[in-house]
C-alpha cells in the first residue's frame, strides 16, 4: 500500500496534474453572470444587428477565460459554430490526456471514446444501408470527432454513400486478434 | 492507402463496411456479439448474412444492443479496477443503462414488440 502511494506520481503525478489544471478553466459563477447579463441586454436593444452585438458581447466577456481564444479566429458567429469550436477544443484537451495517459487510465478514456465511435459507425452504417443517395461529406462532418474522424476528411469528393465505409474506420486503431471467425471467412 | 478503394456494388460496399467495422475497430466486438446473438453462430462468419441483418433489422434495435454490450463491458471493466472508480462508474453506467431501458420500455408499450423488450433489460 505504501509503496503504491510512493509510485503514484511516477504514473499518474502529470495527468492529475493536468486534469487539475483543466478543472480550473471551468467557467466560474461569475462568467456565466456575465454571459447571461450580455445575452440580456442584446434583444432589448432590438434592431438587425442584436445578434451580432450579442455575440460580441460573448466573446468580449470570454475573453479572460480559457476560452478567450477558441472564437478569436472565426469573423462571425452562430450558434452551431460555437459548439463546434467548443467540442474541438474539448477533444484537443481530451487527446492530450489521453496521450499521456497510461494503464487502466489510458483504457477508461477508450471506453468514453468508444461511445462515440460507436454513434460515428451506426451513422455511417444508416448512410450506407438507407436506399436514398446521402450526402457523403455531410456525414462524414456530422461524426463526433472523439470517434476518431481524422482521416475521414479525405473523403469530400466522395458523393455516394457507397464510398463512405472505409471512411471512418480506416482511422481507428486496429484491433486484429479479435474475431478470428470472420477474418477466415474474408 | 484507404482512400484508393472505391466501391461500386452494394455486395463490395458491405464486404469492406463489415471487415473494417467488424474487424480493425476497438468497437467491433460489440458488433461482433449483436450479430451472433440476434442471427444464428454462423452469421458472423458470413458475409451475406450480415448484408441481410443490416438491411432486416430496424436501426434503434441494433444501436440499442451494441450499446447495452458497451454499457456491460465499460460496467465489468470499471468494476475490475476497483476503489473510487467502481464507485462512482458503476453508479452512472447503471442509471445510464436505467434510463435506456425505461425510454425502451415507455416507448414500445401498446406495440408488440415483448422480445425488444426482454432484450433490452439490462441488470
Amino acid at each position: 500500500m505504501s509503496l503504491d502511494i510512493a509510485l503514484w506520481n511516477m504514473e499518474n503525478g502529470f495527468v492529475e496534474g493536468l486534469i487539475r489544471g483543466l478543472r480550473s478553466t471551468f467557467l466560474t459563477d461569475t462568467e456565466y453572470a456575465n454571459l447571461k447579463e450580455g445575452g440580456k441586454r442584446a434583444p432589448g436593444g432590438a434592431g438587425g444587428g442584436s445578434q451580432k452585438e450579442d455575440f460580441e458581447d460573448m466573446r468580449l466577456s470570454l475573453q479572460e477565460t480559457d476560452y478567450g481564444t477558441f472564437l478569436a479566429a472565426e469573423p462571425s458567429l452562430d450558434p452551431k459554430l460555437i459548439g463546434l469550436r467548443a467540442t474541438a477544443k474539448w477533444v484537443r484537451e481530451m487527446r492530450y490526456v489521453r496521450s499521456t495517459a497510461t494503464g487502466d487510465l489510458a483504457k477508461f478514456l477508450d471506453f468514453v471514446s468508444y461511445e462515440y465511435m460507436i454513434d460515428n459507425i451506426l451513422d455511417l452504417i444508416k448512410a450506407a444501408t438507407s436506399s436514398q443517395t446521402v450526402d457523403a461529406q455531410a456525414v462524414v462532418a456530422g461524426c463526433h470527432p472523439l470517434g476518431a474522424c481524422a482521416r475521414a476528411r479525405g473523403y469530400p469528393s466522395a458523393s455516394s454513400a457507397h464510398r463512405l465505409s472505409p471512411a471512418l474506420p480506416s482511422s481507428i486503431p486496429c484491433r486484429r486478434h479479435r474475431l478470428q471467425a470472420c477474418s477466415k471467412s474474408l | 492507402m484507404k482512400s484508393v478503394l472505391a466501391f461500386e456494388d452494394l455486395g463490395e460496399d458491405f464486404h469492406a463496411l463489415y471487415r473494417t467495422v467488424l474487424v480493425d475497430t476497438p468497437v467491433g466486438k460489440y458488433f461482433t456479439q449483436f450479430l451472433r446473438e440476434v442471427a444464428e453462430e454462423s452469421a458472423a462468419s458470413d458475409i451475406e448474412h450480415v448484408r441481410a441483418t443490416f438491411a432486416e433489422i430496424p436501426m434503434p434495435l441494433i444501436e440499442n444492443s451494441v450499446k447495452k454490450y458497451y454499457l456491460e463491458d465499460f460496467y465489468a471493466f470499471c468494476e475490475g479496477v476497483g476503489g473510487e472508480t467502481a464507485a462512482v462508474m458503476c453508479a452512472l453506467l447503471s442509471a445510464r443503462a436505467d434510463i435506456t431501458s425505461v425510454n425502451i420500455t415507455v416507448n414500445s408499450l401498446h406495440t408488440d414488440l415483448s422480445r425488444v423488450r426482454s432484450r433490452m433489460v439490462w441488470s
